[in-house]
């Protein structure tokens, strides 16, 4: 648990959630400069190529999407990274649990057809970066299917998502007590 | 300095599932300087993290400084503490470490650097301040440990196996600080396995044993209520069965052993030709010890060998100890 160094700034004059929105703000920020850098990189990379390569226009990319690539990607690793830190407050191998989730739930619940798949952060992801073209990724066979929502719509449900995330974490490190293994 | 507890837990219970770490403690800690002691899971670092506000109680409570400590803002800037796992961020220097930990308290960056260098001075660690911890040998990170625990001047310290990984000088050095910090008027609560070396910073001493007060108060005051254990006196004397048979037929003493007579008499100083020439050693076991010593001056008087030492031998922290936790 925090190499053992949590004692030294629980006993500080600090409230404890703070400590834990302190370093969820800065494993968030690192997350989503990298995410938003990459994103960034393959959107443009591959608005270039579709701009030198004569494609049918349903295999051309949409107005707009490396901006919502942008954001979802960047969204998405903020809010695994909040699950992750959420997780940790209150189990000691929160980080094999969350990539199972990424990896393993979010894979099955995300691709499942019908309404299921809303129960993943995936499916409000897609519709960010759809933006209500679903024809353009219809080689997709989630994305063909899905029942869309707009991506406002989409941006609010996953921000109360992060901020029952963040008021869960918060709540658990304010109460919760830490006993060292040892 | 008020004498008003400073610590009072009552019925104060900590179990971490099955495993009873502390049971229905009822203590009081007064100012000054109070030796925490106890076998390996006696819960003196379960008390001590009770003290600290990170363990919450399972039953009882337990005030601090006139609060309850679990997760209080407003007790930590009063409070130092001194954890017993060897952690710190091992990529900060050491003074780096305690200024950060000061700047958390509220300090300025500028006071923060002023009271970190200080605390590091104040533990013997001036030279190596800047050094990055992870190069610190264990005795040095103790000493960290010890100058995040009084950087910022708290009224009450609690220094869970403090001596633990330092050096003989080292020892010494941190006993003559936490004399000094008692001086300052500051309260320290300092748990040890080095009995010999609670006893020279202190006589007040709260002994545990399986989760539960064993003994509390003055270490002295401990051992006269052992009455199932006479205190032994060790005395040293010329014909010690002569002197052993009159101390036998006393009121005040239950038994007399003689240890060895068979020493000659040249391996000490000679009074006298016709004093025996071999002296001895006799344990006299009694239940009243100041009884005991107001009449054994008259009794040397009358046995012709006299005494040439007396000493009280299981009086000591680490004998009431033993005699507590057998």
């Amino acid at each position: 648990m925090e190499s053992k160094t949590l004692t030294y700034l629980f006993t500080r004059p600090v409230p404890r959630w703070t400590l834990f929105l302190g370093r969820w703000a800065a494993s968030a920020l690192i997350v989503a400069v990298l995410l938003g850098v990459s994103a960034w990189w393959i959107g443009f990379d591959a608005t270039s190529m579709a701009e030198n390569v004569k494609l049918r226009p349903r295999h051309q990319v949409p107005d707009g999407f490396t901006g919502r690539f942008v954001v979802a990607s960047v969204l998405s690793g903020v809010l695994y990274t909040t699950m992750a830190a959420g997780l940790s407050t209150f189990m000691k191998r929160a980080i094999i649990v969350g990539l199972s989730y990424a990896f393993v739930l979010e894979m099955v619940v995300g691709n499942m057809p019908g309404s299921t798949m809303r129960l993943s952060i995936q499916y409000y992801l897609r519709n960010i970066i759809l933006d209500g073209e679903v024809k353009a990724f219809s080689n997709f066979g989630p994305f063909s299917t899905m029942e869309l929502i707009t991506p406002s719509e989409a941006l609010l449900r996953l921000g109360l998502v992060l901020i029952a995330l963040l008021v869960s974490g918060c709540y658990v490190v304010q109460r919760r007590q830490y006993v060292l293994s040892s | 300095m008020s004498d008003s507890p400073i610590i009072h837990a009552n019925q104060l219970g900590r179990w971490y599932g099955e495993v009873v770490g502390l049971s229905d403690l009822e203590v009081l800690f007064r100012p000054g300087i109070t030796g925490l002691l106890g076998p390996n899971g006696a819960g003196k670092s379960t008390l001590m993290r009770l003290i600290v506000g990170e363990l919450k109680p399972s039953r009882g409570s337990i005030s601090v400084l006139g609060m309850r400590p679990f997760a209080n803002r407003a007790l930590y800037p009063r409070l130092g503490f001194a954890p017993q796992q060897d952690a710190l961020y091992d990529d900060m220097s050491g003074v780096g470490f305690v200024r950060h930990l000061l700047r958390m308290g509220g300090f300025s960056s500028g006071e923060s650097k002023r009271m970190a260098t200080t605390a590091m001075e104040r533990v013997g660690l001036a030279d190596a301040m800047d050094r990055k911890c992870g190069q610190y040998s264990k005795g040095m990170r103790q000493r960290t440990r010890l100058a995040q625990a009084i950087a910022h001047n708290p009224d009450l310290l609690v220094l869970d196996e403090p001596l633990t990984g330092l050096d003989p000088v080292g020892r010494r050095q941190i006993i003559d600080l936490f004399a000094e910090l008692a001086k300052d008027g500051k309260s320290l609560i300092v748990s040890s396995h080095v009995l010999h070396e609670v006893q020279s910073l202190t006589d007040t001493i709260v002994l545990l044993h399986r989760g539960r007060l064993l003994a509390q108060g003055d270490v002295g005051e401990i051992r006269g209520l052992l009455s199932s254990h006479p205190r032994e006196v060790r005395i040293q004397a010329r014909d010690p069965r002569r002197l052993g048979s009159l101390l036998l037929s006393w009121p005040h003493v239950k038994r007399v052993e003689v240890v060895d007579d068979s020493k000659p008499l040249d391996e000490f100083e000679s009074t006298g030709s016709d004093e025996p020439n071999r002296i001895g050693e006799l344990i006299v076991f009694t239940e009243d010890l100041n009884g005991f010593y107001g009449k054994l001056g008259g009794a040397v008087q009358e046995t012709a060998p006299g005494m040439l030492s007396l000493a009280s031998s299981d009086a000591d922290l680490e004998s009431v100890f033993d005699y507590l936790t057998q």
